[in-house]
């Protein structure tokens, strides 16, 4: 009796696990089918576990949207245009080699799918890239990819409609400081 | 769960450390109040799926620097030192006046330490500073404004000669 | 207006945060202005009061310290993590009797809950609003270190490729030397 019913209970954990884990594949397949995702490679092997690793698809980004409210139409209005948040952050202590390999390659996939890039630093071993994807008028992403320096290489996708200067309005809602060190 | 521990820090580590800075006015002691309310956060973040928010962190970091100044030899009504102001042109430069606030603040009672740090220093919404210091709004304005007195009260003027 | 030693002192302190929060209407702020113009003690009160607030305008936020900030990413590893929640689940936690139909029952429902309806918990959306708070913070400091490119210079170049206009390639600038915000194809 025991037996059954301990089969019966690994069963249903089985069953539990296998729809949560279902859940979460779904969701990273639902933006990496999006217009504008971008591939960001696997620097695990080089530096760890990434740091930061956020993978926000349009159905999460909806229910965090509802903090926004009706009182900030124009930050609700933001948010519903984006459909994806990507975001891998690595400390790399020092030794940018792998992440700007990386960049490299994020680069140059970029360029391939057409998207513009509009800012490019380098200086002191220190790189920033942002670039924006537009088809027919309209923004479909952007991307960031910072490494040199600082500890950490950054790479930010977002997908949808982002225009740079509605940046300020969510950061405001989400009560952002842009204080991270 | 270790993400998201790891996000509370990245976001809210300065705003904690801050608070216990002034609070206590002693690195070494703001840098253990830091930890040990990062430690409190991860165990409670094990224990249930309890909210844990800004708010509550910055509560629980508020508590222990006020349990460890109550530790301290009371030294009351404590005015600093800001150099001769016997001079009535005197006039504290920004930087003297940076330094006499931050010993002046330290030198208040609670709630007002704790209100003008987060109002004044950090610009926390008079909402969140209820939440924290579970107050009224009213209230909050009300000990805010006492607050400020009392650091006007401490202002070394020129008048003093 | 009163003079100081006429009026109520708490309402005279009341209106000097008044007026410094810009809470006070501009008659009201003359009026105070004019009644301090003749009396000393108000207008002590008024320069006291505003030099605190200069000051506290301008104290800033500490930083952690590095050490310190490596020391509260450790923490995870450094505290194991209490019993989790499923732990009954664990073969040594294993009895017979009604706990074991009471667990049944509580993974039958979770699985209904999760089956029948995709609405995350109030815990995964908290997760997912500090995710946009972090993801944001972060865009915000690689703007930053973007020589402070700022968000509406980026944007007039947003603006001025999808209005179809002719676009200059971003400058690939090596050495020492920065793009500045002005250089930008604006």
């Amino acid at each position: 009796m025991n037996n059954t019913l301990q089969k019966i209970s690994l069963s249903l954990t089985l069953m539990l696990g296998l729809l949560i884990s279902t859940a979460g594949m779904a969701q990273t397949n639902e933006i990496k089918n999006l217009a504008g995702y971008v591939d960001f490679g696997d620097l695990t092997g080089s530096y760890g576990e990434p740091n930061v690793e956020i993978n926000l698809g349009p159905s999460m980004l909806q229910f965090a949207s509802a903090i926004v409210g009706d009182d900030d139409p124009e930050a609700l209005a933001v948010m519903k245009g984006l459909k994806a948040i990507r975001v891998k952050i690595y400390n790399i202590d020092g030794n940018a080699d792998a992440a700007i390999g990386q960049i490299d390659k994020s680069r140059k996939q970029l360029e391939a799918d057409n998207w513009e890039q509009i800012v490019k630093v380098k200086e002191d071993g220190e790189q920033t890239h942002i670039f924006m994807k537009m088809i027919d008028g309209n923004i479909e992403g952007m991307t960031v990819l910072v490494a040199g320096d600082e500890d950490e290489a950054i790479f930010i996708n977002i997908i949808g409609n982002i225009d740079p200067k509605d940046l300020g309005k969510i950061t405001e809602s989400f009560n952002v400081d842009v204080d991270i060190d | 769960m270790n993400q998201r521990f790891q996000n509370m820090v990245k976001l809210h580590q300065n705003r904690v450390y801050t608070l216990a800075a002034y609070m206590l006015r002693d690195r070494a002691e703001a840098e253990d109040v830091t930890q040990d309310t990062y430690i409190k956060l991860w165990q409670r973040m094990n224990r249930s799926d309890e909210e844990v928010s800004r708010a509550w962190l910055l509560r629980v970091a508020r508590n222990a620097c006020i349990d460890r100044i109550r530790k301290r030899k009371p030294i009351t009504d404590q005015v600093p030192e800001v150099g001769d102001h016997r001079d009535p042109a005197f006039r504290m430069e920004q930087d003297q006046l940076g330094k006499w606030l931050k010993d002046a603040i330290a030198g208040l009672k609670e709630p007002y330490r704790s209100l003008i740090v987060f109002r004044d220093v950090q610009q926390h919404s008079y909402q969140e500073i209820a939440e924290m210091l579970e107050m009224s709004l009213s209230q909050v304005k009300v000990y805010l404004f006492r607050a400020r007195k009392q650091l006007r009260s401490k202002l070394p003027r020129a008048e003093t000669v | 207006m009163k003079n100081k030693t006429e009026m109520n002192t708490q309402a005279f302190d009341d209106a000097i945060e008044e007026l410094l929060s810009g809470d006070l209407n501009t008659n009201q702020a003359q009026e105070l202005q004019q009644a301090a113009a003749s009396d000393q003690a108000m207008a002590t009160a008024i320069i006291d009061a505003w030099t605190i607030r200069r000051g506290l305008d301008e104290l800033e936020t500490e930083a952690v310290p590095p050490a310190l900030e490596k020391r509260l990413l450790a923490i995870p590893s450094q505290h194991a993590p209490r019993k989790q929640w499923f732990a009954w689940l664990k073969p040594a936690n294993w009895q017979a009797g009604p706990s074991w139909a009471i667990g049944s029952a509580l993974a039958m429902s979770l699985i209904l809950a999760i089956g029948i309806s995709r609405q995350p918990n109030p815990a995964e959306i908290q997760q997912a609003r500090e995710d946009i708070q972090v993801a944001l913070a972060y865009l915000g400091k690689s703007l930053n270190q973007a020589d402070q490119v700022t968000r509406d210079e980026l944007s007039l170049q947003v603006q001025k490729i999808l209005a179809g206009q002719q676009h200059r390639p971003a400058q690939n600038i090596e050495g020492d030397t920065r793009i500045e915000p002005e250089s930008i194809d604006l």
